[in-house]
């Protein structure tokens, strides 16, 4: 169904490659933090779409993912002079040290991954709302875990003084390599029985697709990515806080994957891309002033209306969400303007290839 | 044509010009504010919003600093620490301020501090009490309220030396920062000075049944001389009703986050008695603060909601006094100026800043809860 021509990912790679040079050379620090979010957010809308989207795993237990995540790899990174008198109670060893960025992420995501199969294990026998509230209460579990274990996390006033190591190359590295993988796994063997599980689960079984474990492997996966992108947060805003993987977490995360589409990886971006850099632009309108010559009074929770909004009218035009089960790429985006008798004759071509 | 052109450029060049002259004497001097205004933190950052806006506006009024206006930049932190850390970076490197102030948690302040410490902007911390945050951060950290070990040695040296407690037992919030440490420093201070703490109890935000504290105080004997009552906004009121309701008239000490219209409210007047707490500043009437309490009046058609309202104003006239004191309006000279300021009266107390690493040396204000009124103990130091 999808297909790629084969130029497509190179190039669209060397764009990505000289907007990242061109941003970390031109923009400002607080352009970089919004853009490094946006990237953080779109990990994380894309590993919850390979456990919902995909999988159909309607799970409200990604923040705590991220959280073990996120505080793994800080743990792993923070400076050794201030470990000891800030969480003190780890063994003495792993306080002597710490881990480089990249094996402290994937700690951290191997971490979330350990997490989600011992979860996953007796969770993911159950299915739609059941397993939507047993993964929400992981997320709270975590959470209070984390308030309560202060000589391990500090608690409610959070791990602060994580390194900032997090720059765009880091996070949009991981962006890549996600957006890859899940496309790779979802369009593979694989993809097509993960799909076919969430689609009517006996059919599958009797055609001799093992459910339990394919929905397990799924969800691991989802996990690991949402632990790296929690690691990468931590570093990119230099503390964590259990307020930050709360039911808020929830709903963003929930509410970016529906906006662009449960089951596209693009769907995806262009999710995370509305809830993150939109409000970017609404907010300072929300201070009031004068805006082309109008005076406007302060407007406070302006941003969280405009996004409701956004969500409810798209909701309605598009329930599937803007880009539905598909992927955006040119070509959808052509046929669709164009009608069906396109789609046909650009079979014909030879300059593309099956990418699944 | 070409006349009319010129002679139209040369009325706009001098219209232009005779507005740009005193637009560059009067150009204000831009103070970025962090404050939620939306999420749970609403309830305290709004109230010091409205009171700094107040402050803004007076000294403007005043002629300003320097004969520059001041222009308050606030951005609402949403209660969330990415929105928090984007005001941050978004007033430091957008607005381009020479001075901040804003938020009322501590984990707020340290998500958002390091940015305006790496840039060289002194940032003044309005309400988060971790004691050491400038400490953690760096030297243009600053902290407008007492630190948490302040108010629990007041509240301890109160227990032993006015109430001549000699034991004591200590209820505190196992969920919270701030409840642990205002009860981590209780014990000592009441311990260092021959107290005894004869029993503890821990309880999670947002129980509704103390029945089993309650009885655990009962059971004592002797029963202690006081109670440390280390809770949140809220619990505070729940426990205090169960406990006199129990037949506990044991006097009952508590922090800062007593200082709200629902303890009385949901406690009832006559639970209520003997009853005391620290706090910011006393609300009432003769307590050196009418002046701002009838603006603030004026400006919104109520009273202060409570003392972050005091802290937001006392934030913006530290800054004030600090740029007239400064050499130069730069974020550095503000910053060193800071430091030098040693008899700061503000609302919520008399406080010395030069202290690089801690929260400033200032006067606590004890409150006795009389008749379902706060009434004004008496401000004081450790």
């Amino acid at each position: 169904m999808i297909r790629v021509r084969k130029a497509t990912i190179p190039i669209a790679l060397l764009l990505l490659i000289a907007a990242l040079w061109l941003a970390q050379s031109q923009l400002n620090a607080f352009y970089l933090q919004v853009l490094g979010l946006l990237g953080i957010n779109i990990m994380l809308t894309v590993s919850l779409n390979l456990a919902a989207g995909y999988g159909g795993m309607f799970s409200l237990g990604h923040p705590a993912f991220a959280a073990i995540g996120g505080y793994t790899a800080a743990v792993l990174t923070y400076p050794v002079a201030m470990k000891a008198f800030r969480i003190p109670a780890y063994p003495e060893w792993l306080l002597q040290i710490a881990v480089p960025f990249l094996p402290a992420l994937i700690l951290g995501g191997l971490a979330a991954s350990i997490a989600a199969v011992l979860v996953g294990w007796p969770v993911l026998r159950l299915r739609g709302h059941y397993l939507a509230v047993a993964t929400l209460g992981l997320t709270v579990i975590v959470q209070v875990s984390i308030v309560n274990l202060v000589d391990y996390t500090r608690g409610a006033l959070g791990l602060s003084g994580i390194p900032n190591y997090a720059n765009l190359w880091w996070i949009y590295g991981f962006v890549v390599l996600t957006m890859y993988v899940v496309y790779r796994l979802v369009h593979s063997r694989f993809g097509r029985a993960l799909r076919a599980v969430r689609d009517d689960t006996v059919a599958a079984q009797m055609s001799g697709v093992n459910v339990a474990r394919t929905r397990l492997i799924a969800f691991t996966i989802s996990a690991f990515f949402a632990g790296i992108a929690g690691g990468l947060l931590g570093h990119l805003l230099r503390i964590l806080t259990p307020g930050q993987f709360s039911f808020n977490a929830v709903f963003i995360g929930v509410a970016m994957m529906i906006l662009g589409g449960m089951g596209s990886i693009t769907g995806s971006v262009i999710g995370a891309l509305i809830m993150t850099i939109l409000p970017q632009f609404i907010i300072p309108f929300e201070r009031g002033g004068s805006f082309f010559g109008f005076e406007l009074p302060a407007l406070h929770g302006l941003t969280q209306i405009v996004t409701a909004l956004i969500l409810i009218i798209v909701m309605l035009i598009r329930p599937e969400g803007i880009a539905g089960s598909k992927e955006l790429t040119m070509r959808n985006l052509v046929t669709r303007t164009r009608g069906p008798a396109i789609r046909t004759s650009v079979k014909t071509s030879g300059s593309e290839v099956e990418a699944k | 044509m070409s006349k009319v052109l010129g002679r139209f450029a040369a009325a706009a060049a001098i219209a232009l010009a005779g507005m740009a002259i005193p637009a560059a004497a009067q150009e204000p001097i831009k103070l970025g504010a962090i404050y939620s205004v939306t999420g749970s933190y609403a309830v305290i950052e709004d109230p010091a919003l409205k009171a700094a806006r107040l402050a803004v506006k007076e000294i403007n009024a005043q002629g300003g600093i320097k004969g520059r206006p001041i222009e308050l930049i606030h951005y609402d932190g949403k209660s969330t620490l990415a929105d928090i850390a984007n005001a941050a970076q978004r007033l430091v490197h957008e607005d381009q301020v020479i001075a901040i102030i804003g938020v009322a948690d501590s984990g707020f302040y340290l998500a958002s501090a390091p940015i305006a410490q790496d840039a060289g902007i002194p940032y003044l911390d309005t309400g988060g009490t971790v004691p050491n945050l400038p400490e953690q951060i760096g030297e243009f950290a600053h902290m407008m309220p007492f630190g948490d070990d302040y108010q629990a040695f007041v509240a301890a040296d109160f227990a032993l030396n006015d109430l001549k407690a000699k034991t004591a037992f200590l209820l505190r919030d196992a969920d919270s920062d701030y409840t642990r440490a205002i009860a981590m420093f209780f014990k000592q201070r009441f311990e260092e000075k021959d107290g005894k703490i004869v029993d503890e109890s821990s309880y999670h935000t947002g129980d509704t049944d103390y029945s089993a504290h309650v009885t655990k105080i009962r059971s004592l004997n002797p029963q202690p001389d006081v109670i440390y009552a280390a809770m949140n906004p809220g619990d505070d009121a729940t426990f205090v009703r169960q406990a006199r309701e129990a037949g506990i008239t044991i006097p009952i000490i508590g922090g800062d986050a007593f200082d709200n219209p629902d303890l009385v409210k949901n406690a009832g007047a006559k639970n209520t008695a003997d009853v005391y707490f620290t706090t910011h500043m006393a609300l009432t009437p003769n307590s050196g603060a009418d002046k701002f309490i009838e603006a603030y009046k004026a400006e919104y058609g109520h009273p202060p909601e409570n003392a972050f309202a005091g802290l937001g104003y006392d934030s913006v006239y530290l800054m004030a006094e600090a740029m007239n004191k400064a050499s130069e309006l730069t974020p550095k000279a503000i910053n060193d100026a800071i430091f030098t300021i040693t008899n700061f009266a503000g609302v919520t107390g008399n406080a010395n800043f030069s202290d690089p690493k801690r929260a400033p040396d200032k006067e606590v204000t004890l409150i006795a809860v009389k008749d379902g009124k706060f009434d004004l103990i008496g401000n004081r130091k450790p």
